[in-house]
């Protein structure tokens, strides 16, 4: 499913996390200030794309493909093989966490996802 | 929650059919429980009941969509709002839009009066009407959370910061469904079948009426899409097509019409059962399986809708 570029990116989706705007988001909703072992501990990034000025990050964690808009979690429900839906498309069966994330993203027009909730999320 | 008796009946009807009265009243409701702060409460158990986790956490068991609960769970949900408008006003009953004929931007449905119209061009909010941001209607965007429920949605009663309501009308699609295609899924004479799930029907004999109305499968003439149910959520675009999309107060006569099919289906076929499964099924809500959060009904108490209102 992935192209070429995309797997290239799989290799460099790490650095980008760790030290790209991405998850800042994410990581600073865990509340802790070991950014490198929060990402260690809840999730291994395998993929990351620019989109339409937006960052969008594929991760894997222990419940499952999670998938990020700018650092902030998507809802992503997964029906079944290549069968997804997400929060912000969710009458509609997609293909791929990355196909999601682009819906997303075209419905936000610049719009921010909210951040997550609990766990000291609102920390500025 | 008291029940009516025969002498109060309610008495849905087609929005088209409400006298001029009877839309500001509804309106008036609307808007005094999104002032109480109840109307957001539904926003948000839409959320929850949608989110990956939650499910009922004594029998494992979720109801509310891309299941056979999904026209029990949404029959009740529909009913507690219908409630709450009716304290505020007890002449006030849910109206539905029918979209399979009232199809045209120009429909009484989306004046000034009532639902207001399209978002604007540039950012897809919605400017005229009771609903536009200019007016006052504003989303709740802050988290709340509550309970150990999946994070990513946990409290929340949007998904972004956008505080207005959006719509992008026939943008994602640009029909509605027609009466020959809803036709073809209420012939349909089976209510759901294994596994329940989003793929429930979608090979020859097509036995789920549930979830060819809810609009995750079809049939092989069909292009793959969405469709009733779906359909109309992408029709409308914006928050129709996300989760939190209860933010729509469209959504609620959106709903009333596929509780209405529901109803018609089951007069056109009598003889079967109206909801499947009547077994104790894993995962699965069955016949006696209660509806939560309310946990005042179960799915067999709200099969037939006459004992609360009625079709005009």
């Amino acid at each position: 499913m992935l192209n070429r570029r995309e797997v290239m990116l799989r290799g460099a989706a790490l650095a980008v996390g760790v030290g790209g705007v991405g998850t800042l988001g994410y990581l600073k909703a865990q509340g802790g200030p070991a950014v490198v072992d929060a990402h260690a501990t809840h999730s291994v990034p395998l993929y990351s794309e620019r989109y339409k000025g937006r960052t969008i990050e594929v991760r894997e964690s222990a419940s499952g493909t999670e998938v990020y808009v700018d650092g902030t979690r998507l809802h992503l429900m997964k029906l079944g093989e290549n069968a997804y839906l997400s929060a912000m498309c969710h009458y509609e069966v997609l293909g791929s966490p990355v196909q999601a994330a682009r819906a997303a993203v075209n419905e936000l027009h610049g719009a921010n996802l909210v951040d997550l909730g609990g766990h000291g999320a609102h920390t500025a | 929650m008291r029940e009516d008796t025969a002498a109060t009946m309610r008495i849905r009807k087609n929005h088209l059919d409400m006298t001029k009265d009877e839309r500001r009243r509804f309106i008036d409701a609307v808007l005094e429980i999104k002032r109480r702060g109840v109307y957001d409460e539904f926003v948000r158990l839409h959320v929850d009941v949608n989110s990956k986790d939650y499910i009922d956490k004594d029998t494992g068991k979720r109801v509310g969509h891309i299941n056979p609960g999904f026209l029990p769970w949404h029959r009740q949900y529909l009913l507690e709002l219908e409630n709450q408008l009716r304290l505020v006003d007890p002449s006030v009953t849910l109206p539905y839009w029918d979209w399979t004929t009232d199809q045209s931007k120009d429909s009484p449905l989306w004046d000034d009066d009532f639902m207001g119209g399209d978002g604007r061009p540039e950012d897809g909010m919605v400017m005229t009407g009771p609903f536009a941001y200019p007016n006052g209607w504003k989303l709740k965007v802050n988290v709340q959370p509550a309970g150990p429920e999946d994070p990513a949605l946990n409290g929340h009663y949007t998904v972004d910061d956008r505080e207005f309501l959006i719509r992008r009308i026939g943008q994602k699609i640009p029909d509605l469904p027609t009466p020959e295609q809803l036709n073809q899924t209420l012939d349909l004479p089976v209510y759901d079948c294994p596994p329940w799930d989003y793929t429930s029907g979608g090979e020859a004999p097509y036995n789920s009426f549930r979830n060819h109305l809810e609009g995750y499968t079809n049939f092989p003439w069909e292009p793959k899409a969405g469709k009733l149910h779906g359909a109309g959520h992408q029709w409308v675009g914006g928050h129709m097509m996300y989760i939190a999309s209860p933010n729509d107060p469209v959504f609620f006569l959106h709903h009333c019409f596929i509780d209405k099919c529901w109803a018609d289906w089951q007069a056109r076929h009598p003889g079967v059962p109206h909801y499947l499964p009547t077994e104790p099924t894993p995962e699965v809500p069955d016949v006696n399986t209660w509806l939560f959060p309310w946990r005042t009904k179960r799915v067999r108490d709200v099969i037939d809708h006459t004992k609360f209102y009625k079709y005009a």
